[in-house]
Protein backbone atom coordinates (compact mmCIF):
# COMPACT_ATOMS: atom_id res chain seq x y z
CA UNK A 1 0.00 0.00 0.00
CA UNK A 2 1.53 3.32 -1.05
CA UNK A 3 2.06 6.17 1.40
CA UNK A 4 -0.80 8.15 -0.17
CA UNK A 5 -3.15 5.22 0.32
CA UNK A 6 -2.11 4.94 3.97
CA UNK A 7 -2.72 8.62 4.43
CA UNK A 8 -6.12 8.27 2.76
CA UNK A 9 -6.99 5.44 5.10
CA UNK A 10 -5.89 7.33 8.19
CA UNK A 11 -7.75 10.39 6.96
CA UNK A 12 -10.86 8.29 6.36
CA UNK A 13 -10.62 7.02 9.93
CA UNK A 14 -9.89 10.31 11.56
CA UNK A 15 -12.54 12.35 9.73
CA UNK A 16 -15.53 10.24 10.67
CA UNK A 17 -18.45 12.38 11.72
CA UNK A 18 -19.40 11.86 15.37
CA UNK A 19 -22.84 10.27 15.82
CA UNK A 20 -23.92 12.53 18.61
CA UNK A 21 -22.91 15.86 20.10
CA UNK A 22 -20.34 15.70 22.88
CA UNK A 23 -21.73 15.90 26.41
CA UNK A 24 -21.42 19.26 28.09
CA UNK A 25 -19.20 19.44 31.20
CA UNK A 26 -22.19 20.70 33.21
CA UNK A 27 -24.26 17.68 32.17
CA UNK A 28 -21.48 15.23 33.04
CA UNK A 29 -20.92 16.91 36.40
CA UNK A 30 -24.64 16.79 37.13
CA UNK A 31 -24.99 13.13 36.13
CA UNK A 32 -21.88 12.01 38.02
CA UNK A 33 -23.12 13.93 41.07
CA UNK A 34 -26.50 12.23 40.75
CA UNK A 35 -24.90 8.79 40.55
CA UNK A 36 -22.80 9.48 43.63
CA UNK A 37 -25.86 10.72 45.52
CA UNK A 38 -27.71 7.51 44.60
CA UNK A 39 -24.74 5.44 45.86
CA UNK A 40 -24.60 7.38 49.13
CA UNK A 41 -28.36 7.07 49.48
CA UNK A 42 -28.17 3.28 49.01
CA UNK A 43 -25.57 3.04 51.80
CA UNK A 44 -27.71 5.25 54.00
CA UNK A 45 -30.86 3.23 53.23
CA UNK A 46 -29.01 0.04 54.22
CA UNK A 47 -27.98 1.55 57.56
CA UNK A 48 -31.47 2.90 58.23
CA UNK A 49 -33.09 -0.44 57.36
CA UNK A 50 -30.66 -2.25 59.66
CA UNK A 51 -31.34 0.18 62.51
CA UNK A 52 -35.11 -0.08 62.06
CA UNK A 53 -35.03 -3.89 62.06
CA UNK A 54 -32.76 -3.90 65.11
CA UNK A 55 -34.97 -1.40 66.93
CA UNK A 56 -38.06 -3.48 66.14
CA UNK A 57 -36.37 -6.64 67.41
CA UNK A 58 -35.30 -4.92 70.64
CA UNK A 59 -38.76 -3.38 71.13
CA UNK A 60 -40.51 -6.72 70.65
CA UNK A 61 -38.09 -8.42 73.03
CA UNK A 62 -38.79 -5.77 75.67
CA UNK A 63 -42.55 -5.71 75.17
CA UNK A 64 -43.09 -9.47 75.15
CA UNK A 65 -41.15 -10.87 78.03
CA UNK A 66 -40.13 -14.35 76.95
CA UNK A 67 -36.65 -15.85 77.43
CA UNK A 68 -36.58 -17.47 73.96
CA UNK A 69 -37.57 -14.17 72.35
CA UNK A 70 -34.89 -12.28 74.25
CA UNK A 71 -32.23 -14.87 73.44
CA UNK A 72 -33.25 -14.74 69.78
CA UNK A 73 -33.18 -10.92 69.76
CA UNK A 74 -29.72 -10.85 71.33
CA UNK A 75 -28.38 -13.48 68.90
CA UNK A 76 -29.95 -11.62 65.95
CA UNK A 77 -28.34 -8.33 66.95
CA UNK A 78 -24.96 -10.04 67.24
CA UNK A 79 -25.53 -11.63 63.81
CA UNK A 80 -26.46 -8.27 62.25
CA UNK A 81 -23.40 -6.69 63.81
CA UNK A 82 -21.22 -9.42 62.32
CA UNK A 83 -22.80 -9.03 58.87
CA UNK A 84 -22.42 -5.25 59.02
CA UNK A 85 -18.76 -5.68 59.99
CA UNK A 86 -18.26 -8.09 57.08
CA UNK A 87 -19.76 -5.62 54.59
CA UNK A 88 -17.93 -2.57 55.97
CA UNK A 89 -14.64 -4.48 56.18
CA UNK A 90 -15.06 -5.63 52.59
CA UNK A 91 -15.72 -2.05 51.52
CA UNK A 92 -12.75 -0.75 53.53
CA UNK A 93 -10.36 -3.29 52.00
CA UNK A 94 -11.57 -2.57 48.48
CA UNK A 95 -8.63 -1.96 46.09
CA UNK A 96 -7.93 1.64 45.15
CA UNK A 97 -6.29 2.87 41.95
CA UNK A 98 -2.56 3.10 42.59
CA UNK A 99 -1.58 6.52 43.92
CA UNK A 100 -4.81 7.95 42.60
CA UNK A 101 -3.51 7.36 39.10
CA UNK A 102 -5.25 6.00 36.05
CA UNK A 103 -7.61 3.13 36.89
CA UNK A 104 -5.94 0.24 35.11
CA UNK A 105 -6.94 -3.22 33.97
CA UNK A 106 -4.91 -4.52 36.94
CA UNK A 107 -7.08 -2.38 39.18
CA UNK A 108 -10.22 -3.74 37.57
CA UNK A 109 -8.88 -7.29 38.02
CA UNK A 110 -8.11 -6.58 41.68
CA UNK A 111 -11.68 -5.31 42.14
CA UNK A 112 -13.10 -8.49 40.61
CA UNK A 113 -10.84 -10.67 42.77
CA UNK A 114 -11.83 -8.70 45.85
CA UNK A 115 -15.51 -9.22 45.06
CA UNK A 116 -14.90 -12.89 44.34
CA UNK A 117 -13.22 -13.39 47.72
CA UNK A 118 -16.24 -11.86 49.45
CA UNK A 119 -18.78 -14.02 47.64
CA UNK A 120 -16.75 -17.22 47.95
CA UNK A 121 -15.56 -17.29 51.54
CA UNK A 122 -17.26 -17.56 54.94
CA UNK A 123 -20.70 -18.12 53.42
CA UNK A 124 -21.81 -20.63 56.04
CA UNK A 125 -20.48 -18.38 58.79
CA UNK A 126 -22.80 -15.65 57.51
CA UNK A 127 -25.71 -18.09 57.48
CA UNK A 128 -24.87 -19.24 61.00
CA UNK A 129 -24.55 -15.67 62.20
CA UNK A 130 -28.19 -14.85 61.48
CA UNK A 131 -30.05 -18.18 61.25
CA UNK A 132 -30.08 -19.33 64.91
CA UNK A 133 -30.97 -15.89 66.27
CA UNK A 134 -33.78 -15.47 63.75
CA UNK A 135 -35.24 -18.91 64.42
CA UNK A 136 -35.09 -18.41 68.20
CA UNK A 137 -36.64 -14.97 67.86
CA UNK A 138 -39.60 -16.15 65.79
CA UNK A 139 -40.16 -19.24 67.95
CA UNK A 140 -39.98 -17.07 71.08
CA UNK A 141 -42.35 -14.54 69.54
CA UNK A 142 -44.83 -17.30 68.68
CA UNK A 143 -44.54 -18.64 72.25
CA UNK A 144 -45.09 -15.17 73.68
CA UNK A 145 -48.09 -14.44 71.46
CA UNK A 146 -49.78 -17.78 70.66
CA UNK A 147 -52.70 -15.99 68.99
CA UNK A 148 -50.30 -14.66 66.33
CA UNK A 149 -48.43 -17.95 65.96
CA UNK A 150 -49.72 -18.86 62.44
CA UNK A 151 -48.64 -15.49 61.06
CA UNK A 152 -45.32 -15.70 62.89
CA UNK A 153 -44.65 -19.18 61.46
CA UNK A 154 -45.24 -17.82 57.97
CA UNK A 155 -42.69 -15.10 58.78
CA UNK A 156 -40.32 -17.76 60.09
CA UNK A 157 -40.69 -19.71 56.84
CA UNK A 158 -40.00 -16.54 54.85
CA UNK A 159 -36.95 -15.84 56.99
CA UNK A 160 -35.72 -19.43 56.53
CA UNK A 161 -36.17 -19.09 52.77
CA UNK A 162 -34.23 -15.81 52.71
CA UNK A 163 -31.40 -17.30 54.80
CA UNK A 164 -31.29 -20.43 52.67
CA UNK A 165 -30.70 -18.18 49.64
CA UNK A 166 -27.54 -16.62 51.11
CA UNK A 167 -25.25 -19.41 49.92
CA UNK A 168 -26.66 -19.93 46.40
CA UNK A 169 -26.95 -16.18 45.74
CA UNK A 170 -23.33 -15.67 46.79
CA UNK A 171 -22.19 -18.65 44.73
CA UNK A 172 -24.01 -17.29 41.72
CA UNK A 173 -22.37 -13.90 42.19
CA UNK A 174 -18.98 -15.63 42.58
CA UNK A 175 -19.54 -17.60 39.37
CA UNK A 176 -20.34 -14.37 37.52
CA UNK A 177 -17.19 -12.71 38.82
CA UNK A 178 -15.12 -15.81 37.95
CA UNK A 179 -16.48 -15.63 34.42
CA UNK A 180 -15.60 -11.95 34.18
CA UNK A 181 -12.10 -12.62 35.48
CA UNK A 182 -11.64 -15.42 32.99
CA UNK A 183 -12.78 -13.12 30.19
CA UNK A 184 -10.52 -10.37 31.40
CA UNK A 185 -7.58 -12.81 31.31
CA UNK A 186 -8.55 -13.87 27.83
CA UNK A 187 -8.98 -10.29 26.66
CA UNK A 188 -5.62 -9.25 27.96
CA UNK A 189 -3.64 -12.46 27.63
CA UNK A 190 -1.05 -10.85 25.39
CA UNK A 191 -0.49 -7.94 27.74
CA UNK B 1 -6.04 23.57 35.56
CA UNK B 2 -9.49 22.91 36.96
CA UNK B 3 -11.44 19.74 36.35
CA UNK B 4 -13.94 21.66 34.18
CA UNK B 5 -11.27 23.19 32.00
CA UNK B 6 -9.43 19.89 31.65
CA UNK B 7 -12.60 18.12 30.68
CA UNK B 8 -13.45 20.81 28.13
CA UNK B 9 -9.96 20.34 26.66
CA UNK B 10 -10.47 16.58 26.57
CA UNK B 11 -13.79 17.02 24.77
CA UNK B 12 -12.46 19.38 22.16
CA UNK B 13 -9.26 17.44 21.55
CA UNK B 14 -10.29 13.83 21.98
CA UNK B 15 -14.10 13.82 21.80
CA UNK B 16 -14.32 12.39 18.30
CA UNK B 17 -11.54 9.87 18.96
CA UNK B 18 -13.35 8.66 22.08
CA UNK B 19 -16.44 8.03 20.01
CA UNK B 20 -14.39 6.03 17.52
CA UNK B 21 -12.90 4.08 20.41
CA UNK B 22 -16.37 3.29 21.78
CA UNK B 23 -17.47 2.20 18.32
CA UNK B 24 -14.47 -0.10 18.11
CA UNK B 25 -15.46 -1.81 21.32
CA UNK B 26 -19.22 -1.96 20.96
CA UNK B 27 -21.23 -2.60 17.80
CA UNK B 28 -24.67 -2.15 19.32
CA UNK B 29 -25.82 1.50 19.13
CA UNK B 30 -27.50 1.69 22.55
CA UNK B 31 -24.69 -0.12 24.33
CA UNK B 32 -22.17 2.08 22.56
CA UNK B 33 -23.90 5.19 23.85
CA UNK B 34 -23.79 3.67 27.34
CA UNK B 35 -20.11 2.86 26.95
CA UNK B 36 -19.33 6.37 25.73
CA UNK B 37 -21.19 7.78 28.71
CA UNK B 38 -19.24 5.48 31.05
CA UNK B 39 -16.01 6.68 29.48
CA UNK B 40 -16.98 10.33 29.92
CA UNK B 41 -17.99 9.74 33.54
CA UNK B 42 -14.73 7.90 34.28
CA UNK B 43 -12.73 10.65 32.61
CA UNK B 44 -14.55 13.34 34.52
CA UNK B 45 -13.89 11.59 37.82
CA UNK B 46 -10.28 10.75 36.96
CA UNK B 47 -9.43 14.31 35.95
CA UNK B 48 -9.85 15.41 39.55
CA UNK B 49 -6.74 13.34 40.35
CA UNK B 50 -4.81 14.13 37.17
CA UNK B 51 -1.43 15.36 38.35
CA UNK B 52 0.39 15.67 35.01
CA UNK B 53 2.58 12.64 35.74
CA UNK B 54 1.86 11.67 32.17
CA UNK B 55 0.49 13.63 29.22
CA UNK B 56 -3.22 14.35 29.13
CA UNK B 57 -3.42 12.34 25.92
CA UNK B 58 -1.92 9.25 27.58
CA UNK B 59 -4.21 9.67 30.57
CA UNK B 60 -7.33 10.01 28.43
CA UNK B 61 -6.58 6.97 26.29
CA UNK B 62 -5.64 4.79 29.25
CA UNK B 63 -8.83 5.63 31.11
CA UNK B 64 -10.97 5.19 28.01
CA UNK B 65 -9.37 1.89 27.04
CA UNK B 66 -9.67 0.47 30.53
CA UNK B 67 -13.31 1.44 30.78
CA UNK B 68 -13.95 -0.06 27.35
CA UNK B 69 -12.18 -3.31 28.23
CA UNK B 70 -14.16 -3.54 31.47
CA UNK B 71 -17.33 -2.92 29.49
CA UNK B 72 -16.53 -5.84 27.19
CA UNK B 73 -15.87 -8.12 30.16
CA UNK B 74 -19.08 -7.14 31.96
CA UNK B 75 -21.21 -7.38 28.87
CA UNK B 76 -20.35 -10.88 27.75
CA UNK B 77 -21.93 -14.02 29.10
CA UNK B 78 -20.13 -16.56 26.95
CA UNK B 79 -16.37 -16.77 26.61
CA UNK B 80 -15.47 -14.23 23.95
CA UNK B 81 -13.55 -15.31 20.91
CA UNK B 82 -10.99 -12.55 20.71
CA UNK B 83 -7.78 -13.21 18.87
CA UNK B 84 -4.34 -11.67 18.61
CA UNK B 85 -3.15 -9.93 15.47
CA UNK B 86 -1.20 -13.01 14.43
CA UNK B 87 -4.29 -15.20 14.61
CA UNK B 88 -6.61 -13.14 12.43
CA UNK B 89 -7.82 -15.38 9.63
CA UNK B 90 -8.75 -14.50 6.08
CA UNK B 91 -10.40 -11.15 5.82
CA UNK B 92 -13.11 -10.25 3.34
CA UNK B 93 -11.76 -8.31 0.41
CA UNK B 94 -13.59 -5.93 -1.81
CA UNK B 95 -12.72 -7.69 -5.05
CA UNK B 96 -16.29 -8.85 -5.58
CA UNK B 97 -17.78 -5.52 -4.69
CA UNK B 98 -16.29 -3.40 -7.40
CA UNK B 99 -18.28 -0.27 -7.91
CA UNK B 100 -20.08 -0.20 -4.60
CA UNK B 101 -17.32 -0.05 -2.10
CA UNK B 102 -17.49 3.19 -0.23
CA UNK B 103 -16.07 4.77 2.84
CA UNK B 104 -18.62 3.22 5.13
CA UNK B 105 -17.95 -0.31 3.97
CA UNK B 106 -14.25 0.18 4.52
CA UNK B 107 -14.86 1.63 7.95
CA UNK B 108 -17.30 -1.14 8.85
CA UNK B 109 -14.68 -3.69 7.93
CA UNK B 110 -12.04 -2.00 10.02
CA UNK B 111 -14.40 -1.82 12.99
CA UNK B 112 -15.33 -5.45 12.41
CA UNK B 113 -11.67 -6.44 12.46
CA UNK B 114 -10.91 -4.39 15.56
CA UNK B 115 -13.81 -5.88 17.53
CA UNK B 116 -12.40 -9.39 17.06
CA UNK B 117 -9.04 -8.50 18.60
CA UNK B 118 -7.77 -8.79 22.14
CA UNK B 119 -7.73 -5.56 24.11
CA UNK B 120 -4.08 -4.81 23.64
CA UNK B 121 -4.17 -5.35 19.90
CA UNK B 122 -7.30 -3.23 19.70
CA UNK B 123 -5.52 -0.48 21.56
CA UNK B 124 -2.53 -0.62 19.24
CA UNK B 125 -4.57 -0.60 16.03
CA UNK B 126 -6.83 2.17 17.32
CA UNK B 127 -3.92 4.36 18.32
CA UNK B 128 -2.21 3.64 15.03
CA UNK B 129 -5.32 4.70 13.13
CA UNK B 130 -5.55 7.82 15.28
CA UNK B 131 -2.14 8.77 13.95
CA UNK B 132 0.04 8.00 16.95
CA UNK B 133 3.64 7.01 16.37
CA UNK B 134 5.15 3.86 17.83
CA UNK B 135 6.73 5.67 20.78
CA UNK B 136 3.39 7.22 21.80
CA UNK B 137 1.60 3.91 21.40
CA UNK B 138 4.25 2.27 23.58
CA UNK B 139 3.78 4.96 26.23
CA UNK B 140 0.01 4.59 26.31
CA UNK B 141 -0.15 0.80 26.17
CA UNK B 142 2.92 0.07 28.25
CA UNK B 143 4.31 -2.16 25.50
CA UNK B 144 7.95 -2.17 24.47
CA UNK B 145 8.56 -0.02 21.39
CA UNK B 146 9.90 -3.02 19.45
CA UNK B 147 6.76 -4.94 20.25
CA UNK B 148 4.68 -2.02 19.00
CA UNK B 149 6.69 -1.91 15.78
CA UNK B 150 6.03 -5.61 15.23
CA UNK B 151 2.33 -5.14 15.85
CA UNK B 152 2.13 -2.12 13.55
CA UNK B 153 3.78 -4.14 10.80
CA UNK B 154 1.13 -6.82 11.25
CA UNK B 155 -1.64 -4.21 11.40
CA UNK B 156 -0.50 -2.69 8.13
CA UNK B 157 -0.63 -6.09 6.48
CA UNK B 158 -4.13 -6.70 7.82
CA UNK B 159 -5.38 -3.28 6.77
CA UNK B 160 -3.87 -3.75 3.35
CA UNK B 161 -5.66 -7.06 3.02
CA UNK B 162 -8.85 -5.46 4.29
CA UNK B 163 -8.83 -2.58 1.85
CA UNK B 164 -7.43 -4.56 -1.07
CA UNK B 165 -9.30 -3.73 -4.22
CA UNK B 166 -10.73 -0.48 -2.92
CA UNK B 167 -8.83 1.43 -5.49
CA UNK B 168 -10.34 -0.78 -8.18
CA UNK B 169 -13.82 -0.05 -6.95
CA UNK B 170 -13.32 3.69 -6.60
Amino acid sequence: MARDEWNDLLSLWQTQTPDSPFPKPDDVRRLVGKMERVRRRQRWDFCVALMLVSATIVALALIFDHPLLRAGAAASLIGFAFLTYEILDHSRRSPRPENGEVPSIQYHRALLEHGLAFHRTRLWLRVLSVAPGGVLFFLGFAAARPSLAPVIYVELATFALAVSLIVPVNRKAAAKLERQLEQLEHLTDVR
Amino acid sequence: MQQDELYATVLSTFGAALERLARSYEADDDKRRDLLQEIHFALWRSLSTYAERCSLRTWVYRVAQNVAASHVVKGRRARPEFVGLDDVGDLPTSGDETGRLDRQITLDRIYGLIRTLTTLDRDVILLYLEGFDAASIAEITGLAATNVHTKIHRIKKLLKQLTKGESHGA
